[in-house]
């Protein structure tokens, strides 16, 4: 369901209203970070700033212009970003640790160690694609969002947006492809 | 181990902990929203448009003067 009446009600100061919003477009942002291979900790911290600066932004937000989840992902993306360039300033290599880890992990045939392997190997392999690759990909796997949605997302046109995935896709192809190897 | 790439994503979010709309709510009310920004009236237009024209007659005035100083020399 779109938030968009609700989130005109929460530019008006409905806290109410804002509620229900966070309720009904929550699993979407963390969905978002989690693609774009940033930890638990990290996307919750993220998605908890997203909705303050949606909070304080609401007034800001024009429904002629789009719908409430791409405004909504357009500050998540924003803050994602932000966060995993000031990473690569650090030189931070959680995420080849925490593929190590899952690696170095007893092989119990576990669904849920499988789960956080595979997570494990997206996020390393997602690491050596650009944050605009990464936020691209992160977007184009939101069933809600379409191609013009996206393009709208990432600032660019559609035909270019298309291009982008679809070199990035294939970028990604390419190192999980080198990483089994 | 996954080796699609559909399958990696669907793995890939996180979900958001039980308590996180109440948190963000709580958070959100003690924050002050930010004003909604105003329309652009015709006045507001033409105060613009008379601040560019000062600024436009400033800087020619300068530039008047450094060309008289330099002839002058």
């Amino acid at each position: 369901m779109d938030s968009t009446d609700d989130l005109c009600k929460a530019a008006r100061g409905d806290d109410a209203a804002f509620a229900r919003v966070v309720e009904a477009e929550q699993r979407r942002v963390f969905g978002f970070l989690g693609r774009m291979g940033l930890d638990a900790a990290t996307s919750e911290d993220i998605a908890q700033e997203t909705f303050l600066r949606l909070w304080r932004n609401a007034a800001h937000f024009d429904p002629a212009r789009g719908a409430a989840s791409t405004f909504l992902l357009t500050i998540a993306r924003n803050l994602a970003l932000d966060h995993l360039c000031a990473a690569t300033r650090r030189r931070e290599t959680s995420d080849e640790d925490a593929l190590s880890q899952a690696r170095c992990a007893a092989p119990a045939p576990d669904a849920a160690l499988e789960r956080r392997q595979d997570r494990a190997r997206l996020a390393a392999a997602l690491a050596r694609l650009a944050p605009a690759e990464r936020s691209l990909l992160a977007a184009s796997y939101d069933e809600g969002l379409d191609l013009s949605a996206i393009a709208c997302l990432e600032g660019c046109s559609v035909g270019a947006a298309k291009v982008r995935l679809h070199r990035a896709r294939q970028k990604l192809r390419q190192i999980l492809e080198t990483d089994d190897g | 181990m996954a080796n699609d790439l559909d399958d990696l994503f669907a793995a890939a979010g996180h979900s958001p902990p039980p308590d996180f709309v109440r948190r963000v709510a709580a958070l959100a009310r003690e924050r002050r929203q930010a004003p909604a920004p105003r329309p652009l009236t015709l006045w507001r237009i033409a105060a613009l448009a008379a601040s560019a024209l000062c600024g436009a007659l400033l800087a020619a005035q300068f530039a008047l003067f450094a060309f008289v100083a330099a002839t002058a020399q």
